[in-house]
């Protein structure tokens, strides 16, 4: 064996790398040197001064690949015997050294036809880039055989046989690199080495590393630096593909199908897990991925060939690839290295973990204490609920209404967008029905969920609140008296006991949005150690935490729609205190933008109920007695509520807000110049404002369905105003500097004893609603079913009849509702309409129930009256309520009615006696030989026709536009009704029609909404992604 | 600082309760409520048909055999008439049935005023002591079937529990009390019916021995707070009247007896306090020929009879026979229209009136037939001759009747007019919601 080797250096430069002249100076700097050195430059770029040292012979060439390039200079220089050679590239400085390691390596190994050395980063040479790669056995994953940026302590100095090595600075025999044909073009000369690599074992050649070689590398390409954006994302389609391509490339002819089908799967996995991560400009990137690996199937075949053409070993190599193991270990650390890396950051050093330990004690302590007290409530006022309800009731009361409402109804309601309430109406949005959905599927129905929402309400809003106020102060004490505030604040306890489900959900999840844009912006205070150091583990600032708040804000609003425009301004000015993280911040309040735009939009094209429709009430609201403004200012209880008992004790309701104002104050007068202490005063503001003008506001007007109208209950409002409050006051109490904590311990005996009045102050109203004899509040539990049994079977069967319920209000005066569900039911949201009682999305008024009450009045008269109006309407069952003789007299004379049954719920008589020959539908096709029924559903329906008969489709409900309807497919034309019903004109000869209620603008919010409300699920879920971070130094 | 707490604490507190008092809450809109005036349903009146013996054919032979062979049963009314049952119904909105038997256990005449379905009837009368039968008849001229709740109360209150009877369409049911209420002295019958209702008779007939003791319709009130009777008593020597009341939720009564006279003496009847459901009864003075005024400071229902005996053909010395007369209270009200149909010649005007008044008769063609001029709280009576089958009606604030008599006067019946105007019903509409 030759004691010298020949050794033919290309160095490949496009002249774009800042670093080409280091790299130059580097190569002139080793201790072996080269036999020849050619320089080929792409392009026409000028060339920093070449170290004579070098000899370099430069030449210019046109291609456009690195391996291309290589082959203009071996096509000019014959090879040498036993030649081998360095491939260099432009951001690649090799150590002194490295040659010298190489070639003796070269030649101890004497099958090595390629001999790679160890990549460090460019800026900090003990950290490892490359220590040699592997792929997985289906090949769709590089698995870099060191975790990126390790620090160097030798531990790989062993490391010897891999399956590939970076080719960047690695020696590669010449005959092998012509044999083999070079790069693949196909890999975007991302992935290249490694395949090259893979190529050499399988041709019966060795792929060794050298560990002890040291290459910077600096990743122009990588970090698409030439010209690029300097990002690693903007690599990270081609790197994607080119895993992908490697795979197919790679796997047995009869997988590349499987492998193929496999991409797109992976893919939208991929982009969703992205999302996770708050990568949201990767989305798109991995989508483009599959589209990229298409246009290469030129390169696949070509590729294959090549490897059948050498491939003498096949399967030498795979002893090499990566186990299960390793690639598990590549993508933890990839994919889910932030937990890892907040986890080892979270480590506190011995000396603080003890003063830790106390203080985590003493929190538990105070959690425990204030979460008993929370569970208390809970159960003192929810456990009858809860247990009634369980056992197959349902909560109900003045101006809830039914609720049980089903899943399927929520999702159709969201979905479709037409409101079934009374003869049905196009609906303003599906927001509040869709928020329901996740409860929902507690069991098919809301019944359970609604009374799981009143029942844990207190205890629920105790630990929300002291989540939120653990940004502010780490005062476990004041914690909890901030919490135990909060749980049990009055108005609060009155929205739970009178079910206003809407201020509920505001109550609880206010508490989370404030979290959740503190800790977007980062914005925690750190626990006070003894030494008055500020102890922090979780400053940094949380894109997930962001999301989370997001989702809850999307909640508070989609309840208490009021809330909206506050929100946004109030987000707006905290983003702009936030600084650079600003768009963290404005990001919470995007998602219920996008929710609540129907809204927006309506208040802007009715401009002259612009404040009825932005304080609109989407859910169930019982009408109450305004509260003075000194009530809403205090969030007073209403001591009518309490057990007699406490009569003379009301002012006991004003105690709580009036010590929570107190505190307020007492915030302000201690830090009159914080931001946090005035912010929360200013929220403070809002909230009374918002409450103040809801009951000044008609919140929703009568719709025609049965709705009356309503004023805004302050409770959310009131919810605002506390948190507002609460957040100045532990803001101040976060900003007094330790020797104060230390100056309140002293007087630990008053400040208890003045704790235990506070708390006993502030529970004094929940006990007293909590008494036995106290009225507490409108809510009821009742029977699941309302409607006689046999009502419920023919309103959800395929003819979707409605029902008539008439009551005998009083000597001649009859109320009547119609009924598409059991009861009357305001949990899938109203439809909303304007003063006029037309519907806020459409322009022109729609039928209502008006077209029925002179039906209803000659039906309650009595005598043979006609019921021909009823039946159009597509109500097939009237009942009379129970008490309501007189109605029923009238009823069993009709002779267009006949009596089905009566119970204790009422007397149901069937539409239509002996004289109708078919039972009453929502929709049906009227053709010369009779009527044909349509199996109908909340929005759509479908008709077989018997014979081709054609005649006139009728859907019993208000003729819209977004009314369609096809025979075989073909859109049918809609035809004018008497009724002001929807009509469709059907041709005969056809076979089956089908119609749907289609609202474009709805879809279209829907989608937006949907799409926003997933993202924001997606990135709430606290994902790191320590392979995606993007490096930069100067 | 100490010092400026309170005092920046109550600028505070008080500024942002004044600046929040200045928007002041507003007054949701009521649920807009409809009301529609709906024209009366076309109904039909319904005659029961001819009275009935308790007992069955026991002969026809002779004033002591029960049946008899000598009965009219004269049956007028507006519109064509049908057979319904044993009775008759009529287009049209009154009818009258009028009734003579000559001998046996009805002897005796018995007429009555008949009038449409009604879903919450009262029936004053009856009895079903020893002697006595009480029949209910329930007809239902609708073409829907009606079902009919009957609740009898006596002199200790309710008897037993609620009798439900089904009335067929164009149909008859009845009912005789003695086989649910045995042995009640006097009864008083609460009709509450579903469907199209029910016309509800009741005829009261009586045995005295082997003689009858009286027989008659009963027809149908509703309770008022201010009745009159516009007929009691009799010239007959021996006559006796009985004042009948029941208050269903209790009430203290004043009653007051007036003849031609003005306001007569009656002892007995001054204050009464009535229990709730329970019949009271009320001996009326002999030889006083008058009406009776009642006032009670809750709705009340109330009735006369009048007893007139004879002197059977058959039979011992000395032994009598009765007929007798039921006469309902009637609301004192504003004017209106009373209707009945007079039975023929022979007959006499019973008028009485609150306020000084003139009342005249006129039949169907607006033909006065006859005039009578009624000082304030008097009964006036005169004789009255219309050809039977004319409808008689009269418009004024006077409560009237026709009585009928058999020559010798001992057998009496009465025919009361009913207010047969139908106005238009104005129905509220509300739209409404149904919460459990």
């Amino acid at each position: 064996m030759s004691s010298t080797r020949f050794i033919r250096a290309v160095l490949v430069t496009d002249g774009r790398s800042p670093q080409i002249g280091a790299v130059l100076a580097a190569l002139a700097d080793q201790t072996l040197s080269p036999s020849a050195f050619h320089i080929v430059v792409l392009g026409d770029t000028d060339l920093p001064p070449i170290p004579e040292a070098l000899r370099a012979q430069v030449s210019r060439s046109a291609v456009r690949t690195y391996s291309d390039a290589v082959d203009t200079v071996l096509a000019e220089h014959p090879a040498q015997p036993d030649e081998f050679l360095w491939l260099l590239h432009d951001d690649a400085a090799p150590a002194p050294d490295v040659l010298a390691k190489l070639e003796a390596t070269s030649r101890k190994r004497s099958r090595a036809a390629v001999v790679g050395a160890a990549h460090v980063r460019w800026d900090d040479a003990s950290r490892l880039v490359n220590m040699g790669a592997t792929v997985s056995r289906l090949g769709a994953r590089r698995v870099g055989l060191v975790a990126e940026d390790d620090i160097n302590q030798g531990q790989y100095d062993d490391r010897e046989d891999v399956l590939a090595v970076s080719l960047a600075a690695a020696l590669v025999a010449r005959e092998a690199w012509e044999q083999l044909g070079g790069l693949d073009p196909g890999y975007d000369s991302f992935g290249d080495s490694l395949d090259f690599c893979r190529r050499a074992w399988t041709s019966g050649r060795d792929v060794v590393l050298v560990p002890t070689a040291l290459i910077r590398h600096s990743q122009e390409a990588l970090y698409d630096r030439r010209g690029g954006i300097g990002l690693k994302r903007a690599t990270h389609t081609q790197r994607r593909a080119g895993e992908w391509y490697h795979a197919l490339v790679w796997a047995p002819w009869w997988a590349m199908p499987l492998i193929a089908l496999l991409v797109v799967p992976s893919t939208l996995w991929r982009a969703v897990v992205r999302i996770m991560q708050n990568y949201p400009s990767l989305v798109a990137a991995e989508l483009l991925a599959p589209l990229l690996l298409a246009s290469k199937t030129s390169n696949l075949i070509a590729a294959r060939r090549e490897i059948a053409a050498t491939a003498t070993h096949r399967g030498a190599e795979r002893r090499l690839l990566a186990t299960p193991r390793q690639v598990w270990r590549h993508i933890r650390e990839r994919e889910f290295g932030g937990w890892e890396r907040a986890r080892a950051e979270r480590l506190p050093s011995d000396v603080v973990r003890k003063d830790l330990a106390r203080h985590r004690a003493a929190e538990r302590r105070f959690l425990l204490a204030v979460s008993l007290l929370g569970i208390g409530a809970s159960a003192a006022l929810g456990a009858g609920v809860l247990s009634r309800v369980l056992g197959g009731q349902m909560v109900s009361g003045p101006g809830i209404g039914a609720t049980d409402a089903s899943l399927a109804a929520l999702w159709d309601r969201t979905w479709t967008g037409w409101s079934e309430a009374g003869l049905g109406a196009p609906a303003l949005d599906g927001a509040y029905s869709g928020m329901w959905i996740p409860l929902a599927l507690l069991g098919g129905d809301l019944r359970v969920g609604v009374a799981l929402l009143l029942a844990l309400g207190p205890i629920l809003a105790v630990l929300g609140a002291w989540v939120a106020a653990g940004v502010m102060t780490r005062s476990p004490g004041m914690r909890a008296g901030i919490s135990l505030v909060y749980g049990l604040w009055p108005l609060f306890l009155s929205s739970l006991l009178d079910a206003r489900l809407s201020a509920v959900v505001v109550h609880l999840c206010l508490p989370w949005v404030a979290w959740g844009i503190a800790r977007a912006a980062g914005w925690r205070k750190g626990i006070t150690l003894p030494d008055g150091v500020e102890y922090n583990a979780r400053r940094n600032p949380s894109a997930n935490a962001g999301l989370l708040g997001a989702l809850a804000l999307a909640c508070v609003t989609t309840a208490a729609p009021s809330l909206l425009l506050p929100a946004i301004v109030t987000i707006a000015v905290l983003g702009v205190a936030a600084g650079r993280l600003r768009w963290r911040v404005w990001t919470v309040g995007l998602l219920s933008l996008v929710i609540g735009s129907p809204g927006l939009f309506a208040a802007v094209t009715h401009p002259g109920e612009a404040l009825s429709i932005l304080w609109r009430e989407p859910g169930p609201s019982a009408p109450f007695a305004p509260l003075s403004s000194w009530e809403i200012l205090v969030g007073a209880a209403d001591p009518a509520r309490w057990s007699p008992l406490f009569t003379g004790y009301g002012w006991a309701a004003w105690v709580p807000g009036a010590l929570l104002l107190a505190a307020t104050l007492w915030a302000i007068i201690l830090r009159p110049r914080a931001r946090a202490v005035m912010g929360g005063l200013a929220v403070a503001a809002v909230g009374w404002a918002v409450a103040a003008v809801g009951q000044a506001t008609v919140v929703a007007w009568p719709d025609g369905a049965g709705g009356e109208a309503l004023l805004g209950w302050p409770g959310p409002g009131s919810s605002v105003a506390a948190i507002g409050l609460l957040a100045a006051v532990a803001a101040a109490y976060g900003l007094l500097p330790g020797p104060k904590e230390g100056r309140i311990r002293a007087g630990a005996r008053i400040a208890r004893i003045a704790a235990g009045v506070a708390v006993a102050a502030v529970a004094a109203p929940a006990v007293f609603l909590a008494w036995p004899g106290a009225s507490r509040g409108a809510a009821t539990v009742q029977t699941a079913d309302v409607l006689p049994l046999a009502v419920p079977l023919e309103i959800e069967g395929a003819s979707r009849q409605r029902a008539l319920v008439v009551d005998q209000a009083g000597p001649g005066t009859v109320v009547f509702s119609v009924l598409s569900s059991d009861g009357t039911e305001f949990l899938t949201g109203r439809a909303f309409a304007s003063r006029d009682g037309s519907p806020l999305v459409r322009d022109e008024s729609l039928p209502g129930l008006a077209e029925l009450e002179e039906s209803v009045a000659l039906l309650a008269a009595g005598g043979e009256a006609d019921t021909s109006t009823l039946s159009a309407w597509g109500i097939g069952l009237v009942i009379a309520t129970p008490d309501s003789d007189q109605l029923r007299a009238a009823f069993d004379a009709n002779e267009r009615l006949s009596l089905v049954g009566g119970s204790e719920r009422g007397a149901v008589y069937r539409v239509g006696g002996a004289s109708v020959t078919h039972t009453v539908q929502r929709a049906w096709l009227e053709t010369t030989a009779g009527i044909q029924p349509a199996q109908s559903d909340w929005a759509h329906g479908r008709i077989a026709v018997s014979e081709g008969r054609g005649g006139v489709l009728i859907i019993a409900a208000p003729a819209d536009e977004s009314w369609q309807a096809t025979l075989d497919g073909v859109p049918l034309a809609a035809t004018p009704d008497e009724h002001g019903r929807q009509a469709f004109a059907v041709p005969s000869g056809g076979r089956v029609i089908e119609y749907e209620y289609r609202d474009g603008s709805h879809r279209l919010w829907w989608w937006a909404a949907a799409g926003a409300t997933a993202w924001a699920i997606l990135g709430a879920i606290p994902l790191g992604a320590r392979g995606l971070r993007e490096r930069s130094w100067s | 600082m100490v010092m400026r707490v309170p005092v920046v604490a109550a600028i505070a507190v008080v500024g942002a309760g004044a600046v929040l008092a200045t928007v002041s809450p507003a007054s949701p809109p009521e649920q807009a409520a409809q009301t529609f005036t709906v024209p009366p349903a076309a109904t039909s009146a319904a005659c029961p048909g001819p009275q009935r013996l308790p007992v069955g054919d026991v002969g026809t032979d002779g004033a002591l055999a029960s049946d008899t062979d000598d009965r009219e049963l004269l049956v007028w009314g507006l519109g064509a008439t049908s057979p319904m049952g044993e009775g008759s119904q009529f287009d049209g909105v009154l009818g009258a049935s009028f009734e003579r038997v000559g001998d046996g256990d009805l002897r005796g005449l018995a007429a009555i005023t008949c009038v449409t379905a009604q879903h919450d009837e009262w029936l004053v009368g009856g009895s079903t002591s020893l002697g006595s039968s009480t029949r209910v008849v329930l007809s239902n001229p609708a073409a829907a079937p009606a079902e009919a709740t009957l609740t009898i109360y006596g002199p200790l209150g309710q008897v037993g529990d609620p009798v439900v009877v089904a009335v067929p369409p164009h149909g008859q049911s009845e009912r005789l009390l003695e086989a649910v209420a045995a042995e009640i002295a006097s009864l008083v019958v609460h009709v509450e019916s579903t469907g199209p209702g029910v016309v509800a008779t009741l005829q009261d007939s009586r045995l005295q021995g082997f003689h009858p003791g009286g027989t008659d319709w009963v027809g149908t009130q509703v309770p008022g707070e201010r009745l009159i009777i516009p007929s009691v008593g009799s010239e007959v020597d021996g006559a006796t009247a009985m004042l009948r009341l029941l208050a269903p939720d209790g009430a203290t009564v004043q009653a007051s007896l007036v003849s031609a006279a003005g306001v007569e003496t009656w002892g007995g009847a001054r204050s009464l306090t009535l229990e709730p459901g329970v019949v009271t009864e009320v001996s009326v003075p002999a030889g006083i020929v008058g009406a009776i005024e009642i006032t009670a400071d809750a709705p009340v229902v109330a009735a006369a009879r009048t007893v007139v005996p004879h002197a059977p053909d058959e039979g011992l010395e000395g032994d009598l026979g009765y007929d007798h007369r039921w006469v309902s209270g009637f609301p004192d009200q504003e004017p209106a229209t009373l209707q009945t149909i007079a039975p023929g010649a022979g007959a006499t005007l019973a008028v009485y009136a609150p306020v000084a008044t003139t009342v005249t008769f006129v039949d169907a063609d607006g033909r006065t037939l006859a005039t009578v001029s009624v000082p304030a709280r008097t009964l006036q009576r005169v004789p009255f001759d219309a050809p039977a089958g004319t409808v008689v009606s009269a418009t004024a604030r006077a409560v009237w009747l026709i009585e009928v008599a058999s020559e010798d006067g001992t057998s009496v019946a009465a025919l009361q007019p009913v207010n047969t105007s139908r106005q238009d019903r104005s129905v509220t509409v509300v739209p409404g919601s149904v919460i459990p």
